[in-house]
């Protein structure tokens, strides 16, 4: 009777998940597959006939386009410029939160806004924000004495410009998860700590950042690959210009795929770009302990 | 004495901090209102204007135009997708919870991997295949490419809400004589509530952010609002006060989502990494 009840059960949990597994097989794996065959073929959504498979030569045509290594450049420099000062500054932004002073719980709830803004909204913002006539970054420029900056007319800057509006949006939200870590650590490490003397700087060391290390693995993965495959702000800001200044791979592909049609470059960029986050991903988990699954 | 001295003043510096993170957060902000609310004159006044008289003309103008098709589109397509993703998702993360089969490890990475491949690795196949099937630009089209970023989305963060609804709830529901379909929809789910109440707020928010998707799989007929809105940059261009407005038009339901739920949501993110 037992065994029946517990077949059933069973029977019915997988029926539960399969609609699910069906649903998300059809829309990322089959796609994806199809990505990575499109990759081996020729095809260039202008020509119809041009689906037939040709080995590695997608591959060789454009990992052999200086635009294709400019776009990896640009891309690591955005990554690396972008979440390594989020981490940094959301990290004492975290610290700091973490004291107690009047209005404690309002401050910490005003921190997840910017992430959660719709990207768009965000990259004509700042756009605005940043135009050369009229922008106030200019105007706060002239205030200092400072002449005006073509922030995303010039090559030199349009790739910091991007980098700046993204800590803007993601360092508040950084900062609100790494401060929800910190009030989850239990208090015994730190009192042991206290009690042996360390100092501040110590503690921090010795006792924060190992406990925290799950934490922010978890929160460096997040932001790695959200800044991988960030869209919004280069297409509304910049258009991955000037020139292809601010063209990551991201952009490269969707240029390269519904600008040019180049379907089958762009299926290769994709799969090329999904190979990196994967190991970032493999790398943040294995190294950094990001969470527990 | 000179310790106490020097402990306030260094509370003092680190709240001067919190303040200037706090502005520094908020006057973009404040800066899309202002402008939404001047006169073009004023929009494009340096030395910038701060007391103007404000005016709606900006959001007249936009809701003349074409601008609430697009917001009904956004929210239809939101509403859509979130109602799919939890119908799929809530049962699918109740039995990776519950049921010891193989391949539950490989059900959740494989749900993970899937929030870390690229939106363009998807969206080439889709785009032809949509157009074979005449799905692109209509809301199903735009449903099923949502659910690929909202429905792992909501089984990772109900998974997580499960694991802490005790097991021996259920088993007093099914020795009751519930069955295991009865126990979840009677027990469980009830329970649940404000998790379920979270993944949907959250699927529905980043549906209403989608720009990537409905840019290249949409059309004439699901203009969602923020692809209208960066149209009126390339068709119109630069009238601020109307950009603003739209912009605003978007934001304000998110902000007032974010500042609801904000610590539910960094708990259904954190699951996993906190204890």
């Amino acid at each position: 009777m037992e065994a029946v009840t517990r077949f059933a059960d069973r029977y019915i949990l997988l029926l539960f998940l399969l609609p699910s597994f069906l649903v998300l097989f059809l829309i990322t794996v089959v796609p994806f597959l199809s990505s990575v065959w499109l990759s081996f073929t020729a095809y260039n959504f202008a020509q119809p006939d041009s689906e037939r498979f040709v080995g590695l030569e997608t591959y060789r045509i454009v990992l052999s386009a200086d635009s294709t290594w400019n776009a990896v450049f640009n891309t690591f420099y955005l990554v690396a410029a972008a979440v390594g000062s989020e981490m940094v500054i959301g990290f004492g932004l975290a610290l700091l939160l973490e004291r107690q002073f009047p209005g404690v719980r309002t401050a910490r709830s005003l921190f997840l806004v910017p992430l959660m803004t719709t990207p768009v909204v965000v990259a004509l913002t700042w756009r605005m924000l940043y135009n050369r006539r009229f922008g106030y970054f200019n105007y706060f420029l002239g205030l200092l004495g400072l002449p005006p900056v073509d922030w995303l007319g010039d090559p030199r800057l349009a790739m910091l410009a991007l980098v700046l509006a993204d800590v803007w949006v993601a360092t508040p939200a950084v900062a609100t998860l790494v401060l929800a870590g910190l009030l989850s650590l239990p208090e015994e490490p730190f009192e042991a700590a206290v009690v042996d003397g360390a100092s501040a700087v110590q503690v921090l060391w010795h006792v924060t950042l190992p406990l925290l290390r799950p934490v922010l693995g978890l929160v460096f993965m997040f932001r790695t690959t959200d800044a991988f495959r960030k869209f919004e702000s280069i297409a509304i800001m910049t258009g991955g210009g000037p020139g292809e200044a601010t063209t990551t791979i991201n952009f490269l592909a969707y240029n390269v795929g519904f600008g040019f049609l180049r379907m089958a470059d762009a299926a290769a960029l994709s799969v090329i770009m999904t190979v990196l986050m994967l190991v970032i991903a493999i790398a943040s988990i294995r190294w950094l302990g990001a969470g527990r699954w | 004495m000179g310790y106490r001295r020097r402990r306030r003043v260094t509370g003092w510096l680190c709240n001067s901090l919190i303040v200037a993170a706090l502005l520094l957060t908020y006057i973009p902000f404040v800066w899309l209102i202002t402008t939404s609310l001047k006169q073009p004159v004023d929009a494009f006044a340096i030395p910038p204007v701060w007391v103007f008289l404000p005016t709606l003309e900006n959001y007249g103008a936009l809701l003349a135009k074409d601008f609430l098709t697009s917001y009904c589109n956004s929210l239809i397509i939101g509403l859509l997708t979130t109602s799919a993703s939890l119908a799929l998702g809530v049962p699918a993360a109740y039995a990776l919870v519950r049921a010891n089969f193989r391949g539950r490890a490989f059900m959740g990475t494989w749900i993970l991997l899937v929030r870390l491949v690229p939106g363009v690795a998807f969206v080439i196949p889709m785009y032809i295949q949509f157009r074979n099937l005449g799905l692109t630009d209509t809301y199903l089209g735009l449903t099923i490419a949502y659910l690929t970023i909202t429905l792992p989305f909501v089984v990772w963060m109900m998974t997580g809400y499960f694991q802490g609804v005790p097991q021996e709830l259920e088993e007093a529901a099914v020795i009751d004589g519930c069955s295991r379909l009865g126990a979840l929809v009677r027990v469980v789910l009830p329970v649940s509530t404000p998790g379920l109440a979270t993944a949907a707020l959250f699927s529905l928010v980043m549906s209403w952010n989608q720009y990537f998707y409905p840019l290249i799989l949409g059309g004439r007929s699901t203009v969602t609002a923020p692809v209208a809105i960066s149209n009126f940059l390339t068709f119109e261009g630069p009238s601020w006060g109307r950009l603003a407005a739209g912009g605003v038009l978007i934001v304000a339901p998110v902000l007032v989502f974010t500042l609801l739920s904000q610590n539910a949501m960094v708990r259904g993110l954190m699951r996993g990494a906190m204890k």
